[in-house]
């Protein structure tokens, strides 16, 4: 009998243990990822409760009220049409087509699900519809509305405007678009897709940041060093060209930055090998599965599939298999004006009982430190220079004082058929304006050159972004 | 002198008092059925029956068994508390009575089989001859799915004789664990305990062939867990599951070349990416995880969620719309009383005079326990759903009787405990202590 009781206790200190972990990994996972499998558009309970409770309204950061419902079953939407179209991404809409609106991924929260259940209680015994929460958003409705104004003919692609201090989103545009208010009109493929948060765009040049800060990084005299160009680069059966075959001679690195030079940026990255770059792109957030509270943004990927020479290579330029959501490189460009700090992307300023009563307000929280503070003003200086005399110097501000515009184009090839345009790239921020903290990214779907197509965009938006003085 | 030791030891005896717990679970009854009575608007009649025979059940089910044996009373309370939640749940997610009603029947039938489970653990001690003829009886009962196999659900495990289906798996469960004590508690070594260890090899066999994976993994465990405590042979313990886990790598490699599991491989795809095209098969894992957070921490309210959207929860998903319903707090609270099932059986099992009343005892609480754990776990999308049921709690006849007739066991081995427990204080007391009460 003896003999047995230390194999019993054992065994029974197991399964208690075992007990009171699962316990645990109940509570958290609920904690964790609760809010994620409510909200999912799959969940009936919300379309049930839509019928019986008045949802909260929707407002922008200026107090517009975008959305709003007066008895349940009812939503009516802010009345200018195109601001309306600019902004249905963000907001979301009632039929659940679209996953990653407020009105879908916060569904709960309008509905009221977040308040006490004694609350719901009253208000249903006294015969009264209950009534959501309210939600006032970071975003400034005619920042969004401009800035869909400005891509010309409407041609597909997204922006999104951050402030890179407390990581609000200001303004994010995914064109095609839908009108939330006109659900039955026939819409456009692809419409419902907020590209700003879940398409995953080859970055192209835009991504030498990356590649550039993992060489300031791992190589300290590499600033010194220089260049040469021939203007293509053959490695075994795979050649890098430079955009025309253009030969860029010899130069510095700040040159190489500044003009582009994809063979210089391609030996960089073979240089470095595979694993420093990877480190480098995982310290920005790649290959990492967000779960922000109140985004939801897709994975970035880079050098997860393969680690082939030619795949290091193409990475070094943003080829390949690395591909990037437009927000995810607009909080890249934001880490670096922010000394290295990536803010977590917040898109709720505020939530509000009905009456009034605040119940929970944004809270800037830092995401990830990338990189230290002396390689992201290194940086931050480099995109100076492609602003002043580089590739970007169309995204220059007339007039604009207060700080320094900083920021790298790209052109990204996103198929083999070279028939098709380029997807034009942008990504920048505003260094050293405390008022104006702003970083930028801008794609123009087969707008072909970034310089060209995108910098100008992002020129016009940070010029009215200032005018409104949004924060 | 002898006097006040005695009374020292009396007080011992006389266990904590059980009557402020039978209280709670009565009113928890009482209340719940009464609140799902008028919940629709109409009086249930159902309901209203239960909120009397449920509460009026639990008393006199512990009148009579403790009026028998001198059993554990913690744990018929507890577990009459866990079975009767079954009933709760069943009504307040389900539209249709019949489910609460069956699952209410089952446990009336469920205490008569406790008792009698208790009545025959004290009674038989020849339990080493006995296996020899329960081992060939139930294989054979095990293999009853591929003569009258009925067409139930993925894995095969059912029975249907005459218009009634049960579980052979689940109702075997307490003949494994007996004829497994009785074997690894002798302690001749090897040349007798192989008998046993090719008896459990070969029912595991027998249900990996119907396939019933959940069940292979649990018989698998408990003859684990009975080999190690009863022969305390850790290096065989250890090379065992080393084997296991290197035999379930290989077999998840070869998986998608075997067409008879093919159904097993999109299981475990479908477990590791629920979310992608949630609509189709991972539906079931997609509403049930959206149940198990619906309730935030304190839950529902009792019959207003909507647990019922999730597929069979009655019993693979019984723990979904208990989160729902009840909420994380409440929640937690059954686990607790999981943990103390727990922590009561094992001190049955130390206090145990033989080998095998020890054995049997950790054998039926670990059995339970890690049915617990193995459903949590599978609703919580930490491991893919295997099948088995939340013990007590869990719809269906098989489960809920199998349940009993552990508890059954474990009370009865409690009562053998307290009665030796009293010959011993007679014994030190010479004979003064009946005297004295």
């Amino acid at each position: 009998m003896k003999d047995m009781r230390f194999a019993i206790r054992l065994i029974a200190m197991i399964m208690a243990a075992l007990v009171l972990f699962v316990a645990a990994t109940y509570v958290i996972t609920i904690h964790i990822n609760g809010d994620r499998w409510i909200n999912r558009a799959n969940n009936t309970r919300l379309r049930d409760a839509k019928k019986t409770t008045v949802q909260g309204s929707v407002y922008d950061s200026a107090g517009v009220l975008l959305a709003g419902s007066s008895k349940p079953g009812e939503r009516h939407y802010i009345s200018d049409e195109r601001t309306r179209r600019a902004l249905s991404h963000t907001i979301g809409e009632q039929t659940n087509m679209s996953a990653t609106g407020v009105e879908n991924f916060h569904a709960t929260t309008l509905l009221g699900f977040t308040t006490t259940r004694t609350g719901y209680t009253l208000q249903r015994l006294q015969g009264q519809d209950p009534v959501g929460n309210n939600i006032t958003l970071t975003v400034n409705a005619e920042l969004t509305r401009y800035i869909a104004d400005s891509f010309k003919d409407w041609k597909n692609g997204a922006a999104v405007v951050i402030n890179y201090k407390t990581g609000a989103i200001l303004a994010m545009v995914s064109i095609p678009n839908f009108d939330p208010a006109n659900m039955d009109l026939a819409v456009q493929d692809t419409a419902y897709y907020n590209r700003v948060l879940q398409k995953r765009y080859a970055p192209g040049s835009t991504f030498k940041i990356i590649t550039l800060a993992s060489a300031l990084t791992n190589d300290e005299t590499i600033k010194e060093e220089q260049f040469s160009c021939s203007g293509v680069w053959n490695y075994g059966e795979y050649s890098l060209r430079c955009a025309g075959s253009k030969a860029h001679g010899e130069m510095s690195l700040v040159q190489a930055f500044a003009d582009s030079c994809n063979v210089t940026f391609g030996s960089i990255a073979y240089q470095l090998g595979a694993e420093k770059l990877r480190g480098t792109a995982e310290n920005f957030g790649f290959n990492f599965d967000f779960s922000f509270d109140d985004v939801i943004v897709n994975q970035s990927n880079c050098l997860n599939k393969g680690e082939k020479s030619t795949d290091l290579i193409q990475a070094g330029i943003g080829q390949g298999t690395t591909e990037v959501t437009p927000l995810h490189m607009a909080m890249i460009a934001g880490a670096i004006a922010n000394g290295g700090d990536m803010m977590e992307p917040k898109l709720i300023k505020k939530v509000t009982n009905p009456s009034g009563f605040v119940i929970s307000e944004m809270e800037p929280e830092v995401f990830l430190h990338c990189l230290d503070e002396d390689t992201s003003r290194d940086i931050a200086k480099y995109m100076y220079e492609t602003v002043r005399g580089g590739t970007a110097t169309r995204a220059a501000i007339k007039g604009y004082e207060d700080g320094y515009v900083c920021g790298k184009t790209g052109s990204a090839e996103w198929t083999n058929d070279k028939t098709r345009e380029t997807n034009a790239w942008y990504v920048g921020f505003l260094y050293g304006d405390s008022a104006h903290p702003y970083a930028i990214a801008v794609v123009v779907e087969e707008g072909g050159s970034g310089g060209a197509e995108a910098a100008p965009i992002a020129s016009k938006v940070l010029k009215k972004a200032i005018e409104l003085d949004v924060y | 002198m002898a006097m006040i030791e005695a009374s020292k030891y009396r007080k011992s005896l006389n266990r904590t008092n059980e009557l402020p717990l039978l209280h709670l679970v009565m009113l928890f009854q009482f209340v719940s059925m009464l609140l799902l009575t008028f919940r629709d608007g109409v009086m249930d009649a159902f309901s209203f029956q239960m909120s009397l025979y449920l509460p009026i059940g639990t008393f006199l089910g512990l009148k009579i068994i403790s009026k028998l044996f001198p059993v554990d009373r913690c744990i018929f309370i507890l577990t009459a508390f866990l079975s009767s939640l079954g009933v709760v749940l069943l009504r307040a997610v389900l539209k249709t009575t019949a489910d609460a009603s069956d699952q209410a029947l089952f446990l009336l039938i469920g205490y008569f089989l406790m008792i009698l489970s208790a009545f025959l653990i004290r009674l038989v001690r020849a339990w080493e001859k006995l296996s020899v003829i329960a081992m060939p009886l139930a294989l054979g009962f095990l293999c009853l799915p591929f003569v009258f196999g009925s067409p139930s659900a993925t894995a095969d495990s059912w029975v249907k004789i005459g218009g009634v289906q049960f579980q052979p798996s689940e109702l075997i469960k307490p003949v494994l664990i007996l004829v497994l004590s009785a074997g690894f508690s002798r302690k001749e070594g090897f040349r007798v305990w192989w008998r046993y260890v090719l008896f459990a090899g070969l029912a595991c066999s027998v249900l990996f062939l119907q396939p019933d994976l959940g069940a292979v993994f649990l018989y698998f465990i408990i003859t684990v867990c009975l080999f190690y405590a009863g022969t305390g042979n850790y290096k065989v313990t250890i090379a065992v599951l080393l084997i296991a886990v290197l035999g379930v790598a290989v077999f998840l490699k070869l998986l998608n070349s075997i067409d008879a599991f093919s159904y097993l491989a999109s299981r475990i795809a479908i477990w590791q990416n629920p979310f992608s095209g949630a609509y189709e098969d991972a539906r079931q894992i997609v509403q049930g995880l959206i149940s198990i957070a619906s309730g935030g921490l304190f839950g529902s309210g009792l019959g207003l969620g909507s647990a019922d959207r999730v597929a069979v929860v009655a019993s693979d998903y019984i723990f979904a719309a208990l989160s729902e319903e009840f909420g994380i707090l409440f929640t937690i609270c059954v686990l607790i009383v999981y943990l103390v099932l727990l922590i009561r059986g094992t001190t049955i099992a130390m206090n145990a005079r033989s080998r095998f009343h020890a054995l049997t005892a950790l054998g039926c609480v670990f059995a339970l326990t890690s049915q617990m754990l193995l459903i949590v776990c599978g609703n919580l999308h930490l491991i893919p759903l295997t099948g088995v049921t939340m013990p007590f709690v869990s719809g269906g006849g098989s489960s809920m009787l199998s349940s009993m007739i552990q508890a059954g066991i474990l009370l009865g081995i409690s009562s053998v405990n307290a009665e030796d427990e009293y010959d011993d204080l007679m014994r030190i007391t010479r004979g003064q202590w009946r005297e004295e009460e």
